[in-house]
């Protein structure tokens, strides 16, 4: 227990801030990036394209 | 038990035009424009919404770049991560269901969870574009599952169409179906090309999987219960991972959000914690 603690413990002193603001950051640019592409998608008109394939019309 | 509801209701809302059962016709209207991030097919009679996997497909192999069903998938991806492969895909419920059989079980190969990316590039995309077929979709046992069997039941037309192909489809199927009962997920973790999209997400999705490792005791009873067999203590942002939360039952492991800066709520602690692996552990 005591070594799982130091583990811990080592890990928190090896990281301030540096990896939150990066998952936040890397979260931030992955969902700009998946909107912008739906958004793309819809604005080609791709929604009606996909509603006749699904509905095999 | 929650996530069994989930579940229940992934594989009936968007199944829910039971006309097209009755009048063996399938759903024309808006919603079908609308891809589910769930691996559910569209040509179901009962089909409410689109297959992103189909649509992708049919853009492909049409020479065209699917921005909108991939777009679909990746906002869900970008929020949840794979948690809709967890709680709502109504062929991982089959696959859970199909688990609890007591028998045998084994283990799948680490390396199978690569043939899912594979079977994304070479089946979905790049066969369909160079073919103009939707190879896919005709092996898909979802399709056989979903559309085939119910089409070849209600129609005598498309029962008198039945070729070499069905039977290729039906027997890989059955393969999926009695490997179910053996190992855990066997479709999602080599083949499925909708969790190999979820699973590039998983890392950087707003929901995320925080793990503590003052109190983590290294049981492995978190591998035990989760449905992709992963030990969500050694890589909390696992690729694998399905995001079910089963393994939050343990006070070690906790659904959080990128934003969360202590999701243990422990004193004086700095931001970040969780969600991280510890040095010198394997990744899982």
């Amino acid at each position: 227990m005591a070594g799982r603690e130091s583990e811990g413990g080592r890990l928190l002193e090896r990281e301030p801030s540096g990896p939150m603001k990066f998952k936040i950051l890397a979260f931030l640019l992955t969902a700009a990036a998946s909107v912008t592409l739906l958004a793309f998608g819809l604005f080609r008109g791709e929604f009606v394209k996909a509603l006749v394939n699904g509905a095999l019309l | 038990m929650r996530r069994r509801v989930y579940q229940a209701l992934g594989a009936v809302l968007p199944n829910a035009y039971v006309q097209g059962f009755l009048s063996a016709t399938l759903y024309q209207g808006t919603l079908k424009g609308v891809c589910t991030p769930l691996f559910n097919c569209h040509a179901c009679p009962s089909a409410l919404f689109s297959c992103p996997i189909g649509t992708m497909q049919h853009f492909a192999a049409t020479g065209k770049v699917p921005f909108y069903a991939a777009g679909t998938v990746a906002v869900v991806g970008a929020s949840v991560g794979r948690m809709t492969c967890g709680t709502l895909c109504p062929f991982g419920f089959l696959q859970d269901i199909l688990y609890k059989i007591r028998t045998w079980k084994g283990r799948l190969p680490g390396w199978a969870s690569t043939l899912r990316y594979a079977a994304l590039a070479v089946l979905v995309l790049l066969v369909p574009a160079l073919t103009h077929v939707h190879w896919f979709s005709r092996l898909c046992p979802m399709g056989t599952l979903g559309a085939g069997l119910p089409w070849v039941t209600m129609s005598g037309s498309v029962r008198a169409m039945i070729g070499s192909l069905f039977w290729v489809k039906i027997g890989i199927l059955l393969l999926f179906v009695t490997s179910s009962v053996l190992v855990k997920r066997p479709f999602c973790r080599a083949s499925c090309p909708l969790g190999a999209i979820f699973s590039l997400f998983n890392r950087s999705s707003f929901l995320q999987l925080a793990w503590n490792p003052d109190t983590c005791t290294r049981c492995g009873k978190c591998q035990k219960i989760c449905p992709v067999d992963i030990r969500p203590d050694y890589n909390p942002v696992n690729p694998e991972c399905l995001r079910c939360w089963d393994c939050t039952r343990c006070p070690s492991l906790k659904m959080t959000t990128v934003l969360t800066r202590n999701p243990f709520g422990l004193p004086g602690m700095a931001e970040g914690r969780g969600a991280e692996v510890l040095p010198g552990t394997p990744a899982g």
